[in-house]
């Protein structure tokens, strides 16, 4: 049983910007197990309720918190509004079966993520300010706990599960979210790993980049973009430093592979 | 009010047998094998293998097998569980 409870999750949040309600007894409450072992988690997992347009924000954080059998169900509860309720600092039932998946051995997710559920998925469109909160929140949580992965639960258990889904930046229709593209907006807002989408975006750019001083739209496209974003999430280059060789650009590709 | 949650979802392979038990006897439920369960662990186990073979003579949609060959392979985890002790 961990001992590592994430009492600082309110801080976290708050200090985003974002707005938090606290529902008691969030700092001692967790699944069976309780609090997550040293070193985890290591994961964001991305869910949606499937509750209807016409449930509220509380209800389902106080279902997630404790009404169902399974409760906690989630560490956090994101509403329509962007508000996240704040419901258990130690692990909690959101994943279950599934995987294995980035070094998390099978059904074992739930000792390894901070679980976020986010109302809605029921068909309605995800309100803007419950998608910007919800990178804006989950890019928080990366940083501070040092996160490297964000997944949705449909990539850890995709024989059962379809959430996050619906109209909304990174889906169209009913269908599941695309959380390669999710992950390339969270890219902007939080140091977490590079998707295979990124590094292929920056791939594409990169073996067709101009030599030096041509200054064509393609080289300004990579001063803007690709670099920023090699420089933020590899580290090690300074806004004054001189732009990389492709050589090393293909260096950092093949490494992050 | 809640649609996202299974019994699936608080599956953990650690936890303790009871506990292992319960979540697949509520998974059985949900396939339409409700029913009483024993206090001794060795005898509930055997009653959700039971349970499972009746659900398997039944017709199955494609999620329900891919339940089924779940509740299979978590049944052979508890089994070794309590064998290794």
């Amino acid at each position: 049983m961990g001992d590592r409870y994430l009492t600082d999750l309110t801080d976290v949040l708050r200090a985003a910007g974002l707005p938090v309600i606290e529902l008691d007894g969030w700092r001692t409450r967790a699944r069976g197990s309780g609090g997550y072992d040293p070193g985890k988690p290591t994961h964001v997992m991305v869910h949606h309720t499937a509750s209807p347009p016409s449930s509220s924000g509380e209800g389902d954080a106080w279902y997630c918190a404790e009404g169902d059998e399974d409760a906690p169900l989630s560490n956090l509860c994101l509403d329509r509004d962007g508000v996240w309720w704040v419901l258990a600092a130690g692990a909690t039932n959101t994943n279950g079966k599934g995987g294995p998946l980035d070094g998390v051995p099978a059904d074992s997710m739930n000792t390894y993520a901070i679980g976020v559920e986010a109302n809605g998925g029921y068909g309605e469109t995800w309100p803007d300010a419950q998608t910007d909160s919800y990178l804006a929140g989950v890019a928080a949580l990366c940083d501070h706990y040092g996160l490297a992965y964000v997944r949705g639960h449909a990539e850890w258990a995709p024989d059962r599960k379809v959430d996050p889904a619906g109209p909304s930046p990174w889906a169209t229709g009913n269908s599941t979210w695309d959380m390669d593209d999710f992950r390339h907006d969270l890219s902007e807002e939080a140091d977490v790993a590079l998707s295979d989408k990124d590094i292929d975006r920056i791939a594409a750019r990169v073996w067709s980049y101009p030599a030096a001083g041509e200054g064509s739209k393609a080289t300004r496209w990579f001063l803007e973009h690709a670099y920023g974003i090699v420089r933020r999430y590899l580290g090690g280059y300074q806004d004054d430093s001189p732009l990389p060789e492709p050589t090393m650009l293909q260096q950092i590709h093949d490494n992050t592979r | 009010m809640y649609g996202d949650a299974e019994p699936e979802d608080a599956w953990h392979p650690d936890d303790p047998v009871r506990v292992l038990l319960d979540n697949l006897s509520r998974r059985c439920a949900n396939l339409g094998e409700p029913g009483v369960v024993s206090a001794d662990a060795t005898e509930w186990l055997a009653e959700i293998v039971e349970r499972l073979e009746r659900i398997r003579r039944r017709r199955l949609s494609d999620m329900e097998q891919v339940r089924v060959a779940m509740i299979a392979e978590d049944i052979e985890h508890i089994r070794n569980r309590m064998r290794d002790g």
